[in-house]
């Protein structure tokens, strides 16, 4: 295996190794297994491996060159550093380690010779011995792995063939495949069969699912209706709906029709002021407008407010194309020509830029959503969004509204429920848009790239309001590339839960997913592919825990989401049953044309034309157009329910360099290691916060007596005590993971004992990598240290607690003389300070 | 109507702060027109009253009654009032309600404001606010329309009736005053009161336009600013006090001119920290274990005979005779030799910095310079080799060769390597920077921004620099190699070059004292002309010497910072409050092309040293998640993709660039959060250990030292 390699001090340590490694898999592992040093997941075989390899690191991981042993596998091309932890062999199976990628998301194989460059296919042959091998993935990123001289050459070029040959360039067929060797195995799919769902996000699958959104906003006047229960009355539309409480199910059936594919408008979101956001359909114009039909158009239209705005995503959005086109110019320009490795002239970078229009999208989204945030704001309107299909703009529109107003939504929880709610629920077809099948190209659009890109630029401006990180919205981008997630595997629930029904080879129950019969190990049928959502199954727990950021929103009151905030635009009151006036937000300004609403316009609606009052209407557009200008001029206060909204100067709007740029073709190499950028300082000083925490408690568990006495002083000034609910909120949240973990961790927990110094001078990856193992968890493992109690209640923060949780509300009562934080010099004075009265 | 109003003694974001807030709540008054409740428990909203009490102006009838609740009246004088409140506060005004409270000259606020994530009107930090409420109202009040001036500084001339011609939100009618070191501009006619002040040092010109309305007698005048702004004035010809005002104005804005001496020599604010004692050659030559066997600190140039632009301190080869050098100085253009900047602690290689040999198109040699080039090599051990970085374009470099200068030839130079950077000159930095101030000034094209800042080639030429230093640090750091740089007179691209390598080098000076020192000795003692380059107090602007040359460092250390966060002490602020002071000619330090002139001048006797005002505040000034990444080098990434324009430096004059969420005020909160944690659990273990006698591991904990002010330093 080692032949032809020199004997080297790092050479003859493993030989051992790898011995004592081989005999010991003899037994079977029911969960991960090591192979040479890689923790396989089950039924995972290593195919090829190449030792001293070295991975080019980016620059994000800090540059230069990390050594360790090179695999392909069924699945996935694996990189192991050398001092890697060594893994745990209890620890859950963890699809992708941080060094490793897909095959599925393998775009290209580009082998680098000595003289020459040359793109691996399955057919092709190589002449040369590769020195350097470059993997461009569908997710941008370009990997680059260099050979060492002491690297045996047969393992360099046998472990390129065997890339090029299993990384399938993705051809209809090969998408189950590619599922069959990741989680084809029983012992996966046993393990599969086992996972349980995040219980803290909203996943939209059942009728209380929705219910509890309903009540999470405050909305009155609305019902979920099961109508479509059998997705007979619309195919691509979710199986539980919002609709106004007064239309009957009965009255609703006939409304259907009247809409592109059945999806009459429905309800998304209430603004705390009291507007509801709906989306819907373009209108079937073709048909006879009956009288009764007319009723429960308008009913399902204006909702439970009197005037309706309708916004009109069709004409002035960029179209499907249009994206498809842009990205696809900014993926050319930010991996460069892959064949001959070379890239834009750097001079002409952000011309080019310009050029694809991506950014042009994206200020042109983030836009749109700003106005019809700010026409929420004004309170009291039923705003619904149009499309022709209603499944595509108009689902980034309604999330980016909601991330924009809605605090929860920038929570890693409530983010994810937005998804589920206006992507995967709502109908966007992932899979013809992101077209893993490679069967409908003209179908194929990075809507969802667009939208994940929108709400980077948002958090990349407004960093602390969000509790999710620029980390997870990379995740994300990445995890679309990988064609193993039910999420994404399906176009509208219909076909997801066909799919799954189809897979398990049982009738599901009408009521929601979750009483899905799972595999067991004795019946031979296969779990439901897992959702995105199962992090824990995609990256390890180092990796997870820079999801969320350290530091969360600012001192902001929890926002009051019942609809009864005080508005300043009064809106006209109707009589009851009075129809409400209509309006088209079109191009930033408002007008109310005679043809918005078919039913209105059509000559069969004669009747409805004595009731329709247009007085109203001309006296509402200088309101309506007053808040869309008060949208441009108002900042984003304090306020938990102010829209954030982004500025979109040409300045402002970026390019998201750490998903984009990751392949760092023209970042300049140098050969030597480079020191890594250690532990991001906020991650560090969370983390040292979080210590020190836990040595409070700690000693105030063995002191209860002083503890008790401090938190009787509630000597506090506002400032100094917000962050600890934030820190508070985190550290409950890291408790979390660690749970959801069963408790393992992937290094041993006897170095968790000794607490090295994080910031080592001159150190590389390789030790960073292993202080960042040892130092993040250890606490937790090492001093099981008794929780104070109420603590363990609130699970989920305040800040952006939807929940009524148990959690006494906390009201700081400022000090008269609380000392600043600017005079932390003077640490002496006892007075100022942190008071025990978030310590209980 | 009376117009009095708390003047602050503060530093300038607390006042914003408080002020702001009060704007924010009128606004919010007079919209919803309801009584809004407010908790006087809590200290900002009765500091807040406090102030909405003592502005008159509003005609507020403010009733403060002694219950928790708080009713405010809006009655319809209100609206009739010139003052009435208005939904349309655009940020720029806010802006300017930050520039009055400013005690030192408008940029600092400016600064504070657009840059550091200070975000000083809105967000500034509760804590300031803390502090300034005990100050508050033991201060002097002070008339609305008296101008603020630092001590020192006088009113020149007042004229009441001029127009401030706003690119973003109109004309507008207000009062103009010129003293001998700003424009102040203050117009009561909207609210909040807008003002306006730019300091005279930064103007470049002064210059007539043409003001289409407002009759035959209007005169109109742009103010051309170094640091990327041009207001515009008009103003009527009939009335004296505005021909005066115009007249002090280009008399004060140009001294130098006028047979006057620079402001920085009427300043008289005296601070508590004396900045000219930051930087002592011989201690910095010592902290880099200067001198030693091979180099040794000269006096020869003590009384700037050998060369009237470098430094009284040298570092030379030690086993060089002075005749020698006198010789090699005689073949260096302005007598600039090879001196040593920089030293590795480790491999002993040298950043050595010089001017170019006068080979002249017919290769003229001098054996000495080669030999003194040889000694260079030797001093270093590690490395047979020299590496000589000529900052300029060969072809530029060819044609200086036909002008007398040139660069050394590989072959009478033996085992050394000449590299050509490929930077252009000063002229054509100074004229991409004209460019970009077209592009980001007054108004921004969304749609064509990117290839705009592509057709000014700014960032093409940071990119050039940083490539250029990240080879010679690299020479330096892996290839263990002495390097020579020079460009053709060495005190331009080379002091760029030099000391951007040495802050990817050294750890020290990425430190806030660090990098005075770096600018003290590669650019000011190295004799960088500031006077021309700047222009401080010259009229001429053609001046083809002027460029922006220090700019444009201070921009790559900018991306280097935003390349390495942690890697730095201080933060953007500081970058911006040097730029500032770079043209405001309020501080010494940058005034004068010389070290021989600054003596001759007495500057540092006469005037106070920037670094004076910068230490005194220097936790305003500090980054708080600096990691000292000792002995770590940096190397930033050269590459357009990975440059970003300095967009709170040159765009910050929107308003539409308003600040977005100052995490770095919550990062603060954290470091302070982090202090007091740790104090908290000293003290409950110490309470601890003396009621229960705790295990001796925690008491081992509880040793670890709590460091308040040094961020990050891990305790554990």
């Amino acid at each position: 295996m080692l032949t032809g390699s020199k004997t080297t001090f790092k050479v003859r340590q493993m030989v051992p190794d790898v011995k004592d490694r081989m005999l010991s898999h003899s037994g079977l592992h029911t969960r991960g297994r090591e192979m040479f040093g890689l923790c396989c997941l089950p039924g995972e075989c290593v195919l090829q491996r190449a030792v001293l390899v070295r991975k080019k690191l980016s620059a994000k991981e800090g540059g230069g060159w990390l050594s360790g042993t090179l695999f392909c596998t069924h699945f996935r091309v694996a990189f192991v550093p050398q001092d890697s932890p060594k893994p745990d062999d209890n620890a859950d199976p963890v699809l992708l380690g941080d060094h490793d990628v897909a095959l599925a998301s393998i775009e290209k194989v580009v082998a680098v010779g000595p003289s020459r460059t040359k793109l691996v296919t399955p057919n092709s042959s190589l002449k040369f011995t590769p020195e350097e091998l470059v993997l461009y993935c569908r997710d941008l990123r370009v990997i680059c792995f260099l050979f060492d001289r002491l690297t045996p050459e047969t393992q360099a070029v046998e472990i390129t063939y065997t890339i090029a040959k299993t990384y399938q360039p993705l051809k209809p067929g090969t998408v189950l495949s590619f599922q069959n060797a990741a989680l084809g195995s029983i012992e996966m799919k046993q393990f599969l069969s086992n996972r349980r769902r995040d219980p803290d996000m909203n996943w939209f699958e059942s009728l209380s699912d929705w219910e509890q959104e309903l009540e999470r906003v405050g909305a009155t006047g609305w019902r979920v209706s099961s109508v479509n229960d059998r997705f007979e009355m619309s195919t691509s539309l979710s199986r539980f709906n919002v609709v106004p409480q007064k239309v009957l199910d009965t009255e609703l059936k006939k409304t259907f029709a009247h809409f592109n594919e059945g999806r009459i408008p429905h309800w998304c979101w209430r603004h705390p002021r009291g507007s509801d956001l709906l989306r819907m359909a373009s209108f079937q114009n073709n048909i006879y407008h009956e009288k009764d039909d007319i009723r429960n158009l308008e009913l399902v239209l204006f909702g439970v407010q009197q005037v309706c705005v309708v916004v009109d995503l069709g004409e002035e959005m960029p179209s499907t194309t249009d994206i498809q086109l842009a990205h696809t110019r900014l993926r050319a320009l930010c991996l460069g020509d892959i064949s001959a490795s070379v890239s834009v002239p750097d001079d002409k970078w952000l011309s080019t830029l310009e050029g694809t229009h991506w950014l042009d999208y994206i200020r042109c989204c983030l836009r749109k959503s700003g106005e019809v945030a700010c026409l929420l704001r004004g309170g009291h309107l039923t705003v619904v969004l149009q499309e022709p299909e209603d499944r595509d703009m108009n689902c980034v529109v309604s999330s980016l509204v909601q991330v924009m107003c809605d605090p929860h939504c920038r929570t890693v929880a409530g983010f994810q429920a937005l998804i589920q709610k206006e992507w995967i629920m709502a109908g966007h077809r992932f899979l013809s848009r992101i077209n893993y099948h490679r069967d409908s190209d003209k179908e194929e659009a990075p809507l969802f790239l667009l939208f994940l890109d929108c709400v980077w630029q948002l958090w990349a401006q407004f960093p602390s309001r969000f509790q999710l990180s620029g980390d997870y919205l990379l995740a994300l981008h990445d995890s679309l590339h990988v064609p193993l997630f039910s999420s994404f595997l399906a176009n509208c629930q219909r076909e997801r839960s066909r799919r799954s029904q189809h897979l398990a080879q049982s009738y599901t129950p009408v009521n929601g997913l979750r009483e899905l019969p799972r595999g067991s190990p004795q019946e031979p049928c296969d779990p439901p592919l897992p959702p995105v959502w199962d992090w824990a199954l995609q990256y390890s727990s180092q990796r997870r825990a820079r999801f969320t950021q350290p530091v969360t929103q600012p001192a902001s009151p929890p926002p009051l989401l019942n609809g009864n905030l005080n508005t300043n635009l009064d809106p006209h009151r109707h009589v009851d049953g009075m129809a409400g006036s209509v309006f088209l937000l079109s191009r930033g300004s408002f007008s109310s044309p005679s043809n918005l609403l078919p039913w209105r316009s059509s000559a069969g609606s004669a009747s409805y034309r004595k009731s329709h009052r247009r007085a109203p209407s001309a006296e509402m557009l200088p309101a309506l157009e007053r808040l869309l200008r008060a949208c441009s001029l108002s900042e984003a206060g304090p306020e938990p329910h102010e829209p954030l909204l982004p500025l979109l100067l040409g300045p402002c709007v970026k390019v998201w360099r750490d998903c984009y740029l990751r392949g760092a073709l023209h970042a300049q190499a140098f050969t030597h290691p480079m020191p890594s950028s250690m532990l991001h300082p906020v991650d560090q000083l969370s983390w040292e916060v979080q210590q020190l925490r836990e040595k409070l408690s700690q000693a105030s568990s063995t002191s209860s007596s002083s503890c008790s006495s401090s938190s009787s002083s509630p000597t506090s000034s506002r400032t100094s005590s917000t962050p600890h609910i934030k820190l508070e909120a985190r550290c409950t949240d890291s408790n979390l993971n660690q749970n959801a973990n069963n408790g393992t961790f992937l290094f041993p927990s006897s170095r968790s004992t000794s607490h090295q110094p994080p910031p080592a001078p001159r150190g590389n990856a390789q030790t960073t990598a292993s202080i960042k193992a040892t130092s993040r968890p250890p606490t937790s493992i090492a001093n099981p240290q008794p929780r104070p109690t109420g603590r363990d209640g609130a699970k989920h923060t305040f800040l952006f607690g939807h929940q009524p949780n148990n959690r006494p509300v906390q009201r700081y009562i400022p000090a008269p003389h609380a000392k600043p934080p600017r005079s932390r010099s003077s640490s002496s004075g006892g007075s100022s300070g942190i008071h025990g009265n978030n310590l209980q | 109507m009376s117009t009095h109003v708390h003047r602050l003694p503060l530093s300038p974001c607390g006042s914003c702060a408080s002020h702001f807030l009060c704007v924010r709540v009128c606004v919010c008054l007079s919209v919803l027109c309801m009584c809004v409740g407010l908790d006087l428990q809590d200290r900002n909203v009765s500091l807040l009253l406090h102030t909405l009490t003592s502005l008159p102006f509003l005609s507020l009838p403010l009733s403060l009654s002694p219950s928790p609740l708080l009713q405010f009246h809006l009655n319809s004088s209100t609206n009739t009032t010139p003052l009435s409140l208005s939904l349309s506060v655009s940020f720029s005004l806010s802006l300017c309600l930050c520039f009055r409270f400013c005690p030192l000259a408008l940029t600092h606020a400016a600064v504070q404001d657009s840059c550091d994530g200070g975000q000083g009107s809105q967000y500034d930090s509760d804590s300031e606010l803390h502090s300034h409420a005990q100050v508050f109202g033991h201060q002097p009040v002070v008339q609305m329309d008296e101008v603020p001036l630092v001590p020192g500084e006088t009113i020149k001339a007042t004229a009441n009736n001029v127009m401030y011609i706003c690119p973003f939100s109109g004309a507008l009618n207000g009062k103009l005053t010129v003293t001998d070191y700003k424009l102040y501009f203050v117009s009561l006619e909207r609210e909040p009161y807008f003002l306006l002040d730019v300091n005279l040092g930064a103007i470049s010109r002064l210059e007539t336009i043409s003001v289409q309305s407002n009759g035959e007698n209007t005169c109109g005048i742009e103010i051309v600013c170094k640091d990327m702004r041009s207001p515009r004035f008009a103003y009527k010809k009939e009335d004296q006090s505005n021909m005066e005002v115009m007249e002090m104005l280009t008399k004060h804005a140009f001294p130098l001119s006028h047979g006057l001496s620079l402001f920085a020599f009427q300043y008289k604010e005296e601070y508590p920290v004396d900045g000219w004692k930051v930087y002592d050659a011989v201690a910095e030559y010592k902290r880099q274990g200067l001198p030693n066997e091979s180099w040794t600190i000269s006096k020869l140039n003590s009384s700037y005979e050998v060369c009237d632009t470098y430094p009284a301190l040298l570092v030379i080869p030690s086993n060089i005779t002075e005749d020698e050098i006198r010789r090699v100085a005689s073949f260096r253009a302005k007598h600039r030799i090879p001196v040593l900047s920089w030293i590795h602690p480790e491999t002993q290689a040298t950043i050595v910095r010089c001017s170019q040999p006068l080979v002249g198109p017919s290769d003229r040699r001098c054996k000495e310079d080669e030999r003194y080039l040889q000694t260079i090599m030797d001093a270093n051990a590690q490395s047979h080799k020299l590496t000589i970085f000529d900052a300029r374009q060969s072809s530029v470099a060819d044609t200086n060769k036909a002008k007398d200068g040139g660069y050394e030839s590989e072959n009478f130079y033996p085992n050394v390597e000449l590299n050509f950077l490929e930077i252009p000159n000063i002229h054509v930095m100074r004229e991409s920077l004209r460019k970009l101030k077209e592009v980001v000034y007054p108004t921004i094209d969304d749609q064509r921004w990117l290839s705009a800042i592509d057709g000014t080639h700014w960032l093409e030429y940071i990119r050039l620099l940083l490539a250029g230093a990240v080879r010679v640090a690299d020479k330096l750091e892996s290839g263990k190699t002495s390097v020579v740089v020079h460009c053709s007179d060495g005190w331009d691209r080379t002091a760029q070059l030099t000391s951007l390598a040495m802050l990817m080098l050294d750890s020290h000076y990425r430190t806030l004292r660090g990098f005075q020192v770096l600018l003290e000795k590669e650019w000011i003692s190295f004799g960088h002309k500031f006077a021309s380059r700047v222009g401080h107090g010259d009229e001429n602007h053609a001046n083809s010497e002027r460029s922006p040359l220090f700019v444009q460092f201070i921009d790559c250390v900018w991306q280097m910072m935003r390349q390495f966060p942690a890697a730095f002490e201080f933060n953007e602020l500081f970058l911006i409050a040097i730029l500032d002071h770079l043209y405001s000619c309020l501080f010494g330090t940058f005034l004068y092309s010389s070290e021989k002139e600054r003596v001759e001048q007495e500057v540092q006797s006469k005037t106070v040293s920037l670094w004076s005002y910068i230490n005194s505040q220097a936790e305003d000034f500090s980054n708080p998640f600096y990691v000292d990444y000792q002995h770590q080098v940096l190397y930033p990434l050269a590459s357009v993709r990975h440059l970003e324009l300095w967009v709170s430096y040159y765009v910050r004059w929107n308003p539409r660039m308003r600040p977005q969420v100052p995490v770095h005020q919550n990062l603060k909160e954290l470091l302070f959060l982090r202090a007091e944690l740790q104090r908290k659990v000293e003290e409950l273990q110490r309470e601890v250990s003396s009621s229960h006698s705790l295990s001796s591991s925690s008491d081992h904990n509880s040793s670890s030292p709590s460091h308040g002010g040094t961020p990050l330093h891990t305790s554990a």
